[in-house]
């Protein structure tokens, strides 16, 4: 079948036009996509290619829409869902432990057509299904805030004072994570970019310039990636405190072992999610209006490839959403 | 039956109030009533949650006089709590108004200050806008041997502000006995450069009362709360008439709470301004006339019965102009990004499906 999609060449050139989707057999699902978010990591392929196996390349990875059809009789047509970005190859060791720690992991959007597009083609059981009443528009937000979700579970103990690096859509998912599990913690944010500062400021967090302003906190959060993010995280964080590491920052870092060690930090990386999609489902779902300001920009599909490139030049104040189809 | 025929008698030609209609969908959708998108900061909730335990006592309003007249910028005496900024209007309609006396309004004007007016037997002297701004000089004309000019800016159905300076000379040409209702309900949208120092206006005008809502940028339209600045004399006069206990123990504990978030507000307020943006700007691209609001709606003229029932697939409703005085127009409700990126696809789509079929019939 025929879908509209927006379409990223080779070139890295981008477009809407249409490409071929193959009919879902029994154990898929045919999703009619309702919104799709825009991570930063569609904007490092769009810049770089790098994931693609396949061109031309329709990404979108955080997806949620309706299931248009179900030849398996899994879901009813008409049910709410949000797809599992995770593509593991389930072959591996590391599948057995769980889908995140694949070896071989790639991601939905990357390793097949994604979720900026009419429709999009699933394993029935790489979804969650949402309750009826959740909004779409809310409901977008579930696997990205999974990915918050799996991070800060990744910390150790029950940090009093958090610093985050970097206020985008992930940090700030991270920062609304630990205001639910840790109500008592206080949350500084180092972010440069003054809507992401205004946003994070109205969601509880106090605001610091560096991260030396923020006093040795127990757990930092580096959800900036910049080159040297790292390296201020750890310089940054409490004798014995956690730094959590969300951002995926291409350059090289000099680390000292013996810092880690005479300061008796963890360094803790985090990969997407384990079973946290269906815990973010629910977040979502028992309190929509807390994540509501997240979404700060939508847009439809058609202003997508000029809306995208601008985003390359300078960043939204928080989640980008595109709807692939015009009612 | 008689009553019924006594009261229609005693309510001719005073319209009703019609409530912008809910959204077929998600309350999200609801574009029709100018409410804040995003609600209030949590701590308002918190503040609810808490204050429930309180029902059974009588409000005490002395806190959030407190904090709302330090916002305001002024001393509490001059600050007057009242159930929504609508039963304001009602009690100034009370006070100064009644069989005999004039009152000033923009021609379209807010609903409230007209039915306030009327319902207190007031007669209504209509200034037509002008390219949907009230023309301050001809208010100025009009109000000689009125009580009262309403003055909503930026203006409720257009959106237009009154240009800076242009408040300072309405006042000074008013008559000292004539009140002046400037309404700041939109205040909190409008470019910070046009926003009239209000305090320093109150000073400089005993005849100014400065009318405001909790009910758009401080996201408190269930609960019902305003408030007016004005002379302490005034103020105590217009709270002899204002029901007691008039702003209940829940808004009063919400205003606490918003008060303490301004960040909140900042963020919500800076939403609104960049979607409103981006509405005007597809509207102008489309060639649709609207006025450019520096409120938290945008008006545009734009068939309501080919404009709704589009929306309506979308979830989503806005107010007909017919409504407010403006046939033929469209009051858009500035709300959250998603419904509003829907809504510009659906006027895409209607104005090219228009101009379409307007190409074919020329040819």
């Amino acid at each position: 079948m025929k879908v509209r999609a927006l379409l990223l060449e080779r070139d890295l050139s981008l477009r809407v036009g249409e490409r071929e989707l193959a009919e879902p057999g029994p154990g898929e699902l045919l999703v009619e996509v309702d919104w799709a978010g825009v991570c930063g990591s569609d904007l490092h392929v769009l810049r770089s290619g790098d994931w693609v196996t396949d061109w031309p390349s329709t990404l979108g990875h955080e997806v949620t829409g309706r299931v248009a059809a179900s030849p398996g009789g899994e879901l009813a047509a008409g049910t709410r869902v949000v797809v599992d970005s995770r593509v593991p190859c389930g072959a591996c060791p590391g599948c057995v432990a769980g889908p995140h720690l694949c070896e071989n992991l790639a991601w939905f959007g990357e390793a097949c057509p994604g979720g900026f597009a009419s429709h999009v083609l699933v394993p029935a059981d790489r979804v969650a299904p949402c309750p009826a009443d959740l909004e779409a528009a809310i409901a977008v937000l579930a696997e990205p805030l999974a990915v918050a979700m799996h991070a800060v579970s990744r910390a150790d103990g029950r940090p009093e004072r958090v610093t985050i690096t970097g206020y985008g859509p992930i940090g700030a998912l991270v920062h609304l994570e630990i205001a639910r599990r840790w109500p008592g913690a206080v949350v500084t944010v180092v972010e440069p970019v003054a809507a992401r500062r205004q946003l994070a400021a109205a969601l509880g967090a106090g605001l610091a310039e560096t991260i030396t302003e923020t006093g040795r906190p127990q757990l930092v959060v580096d959800a900036a990636g910049y080159p040297g993010s790292l390296r201020d995280a750890i310089a940054g964080c409490a004798r014995g405190g956690t730094v959590l590491v969300v951002a995926l920052g291409h350059q090289p870092e000099p680390v000292l072992p013996a810092e880690l060690v005479e300061r008796e930090l963890t360094v803790a990386g985090s990969n997407g999610f384990a079973g946290e999609l269906s815990q973010a489902v629910a977040a979502l779902a028992a309190d929509p209006d807390r994540y509501r300001p997240l979404v700060t920009e939508a847009i439809v599909l058609d202003e997508a490839p000029r809306r995208l490139r601008e985003l390359l030049a300078g960043p939204a104040a928080g989640k980008v959403v595109i709807r692939p189809s015009c009612d | 039956m008689r009553l019924a025929k006594i009261a229609e008698e005693r309510l001719l030609g005073i319209p009703g109030y019609s409530p912008g209609q809910p959204s077929p969908g998600p309350v999200a959708g609801k574009l029709s009533s100018n409410e804040a998108p995003l609600g209030p900061p949590p701590a308002v909730r918190a503040a609810l949650a808490a204050a429930a335990g309180q029902a059974a006592r009588y409000p005490d309003e002395t806190r959030a006089l407190a904090v709302v007249a330090a916002e305001a910028g002024v001393e509490p005496s001059r600050v007057l709590l009242t159930n929504g900024s609508d039963e304001l209007c009602y009690l100034i309609a009370t006070v100064f108004l009644g069989p005999g006396r004039v009152a000033v309004v923009g021609d379209p004007c807010y609903q409230i200050d007209a039915t306030a007016s009327l319902l207190a037997g007031a007669t209504l002297r209509r200034v037509p806008l002008r390219e949907g701004r009230h023309d301050i000089e001809a208010m100025a004309e009009a109000a000689a041997g009125a009580a009262v000019v309403w003055l909503p800016s930026p203006h409720n159905p257009t959106g237009v502000a009154a240009r800076p300076g242009h408040l300072d000379a309405l006042l000074g040409q008013v008559p000292e006995d004539c009140l002046v209702v400037l309404d700041e309900a939109y205040r909190a949208f409008l470019d910070p450069a046009w926003r009239p120092d209000a305090a320093a206006l109150l000073a400089a005008h005993p005849n100014l009362l400065v009318q405001r809502t909790l009910s758009k940028d401080w996201a408190l339209a269930g609960l019902r709360a305003g408030y007016g600045l004005g002379p302490a004399e005034l103020m105590t006069a217009l709270a002899r008439v204002r029901p007691p206990f008039s702003v209940n123990a829940m808004a009063l504990a919400a205003i606490e709470a918003a008060a303490g978030a301004p960040e909140w507000r900042a963020m919500a307020v800076a939403r609104i301004v960049e979607e409103r943006t981006r509405l005007e700007a597809e509207l102008a691209r489309l060639g649709v006339e609207y006025f450019p609001s520096q409120a938290n709606f945008v008006t545009a003229r734009l068939d309501p019965d080919l404009v709704a029932p589009a929306l309506a697939r979308c979830g989503l409703a806005v107010r007909s102009g017919e409504d407010l005085g403006l046939p033929g127009w469209v009051r858009i409700s500035v709300g959250w990004a998603p419904q509003m990126a829907q809504l510009r696809s659906v006027l895409r789509t209607l104005v090219h499906a228009v101009n379409d079929g307007a190409m074919r019939k020329r040819r």
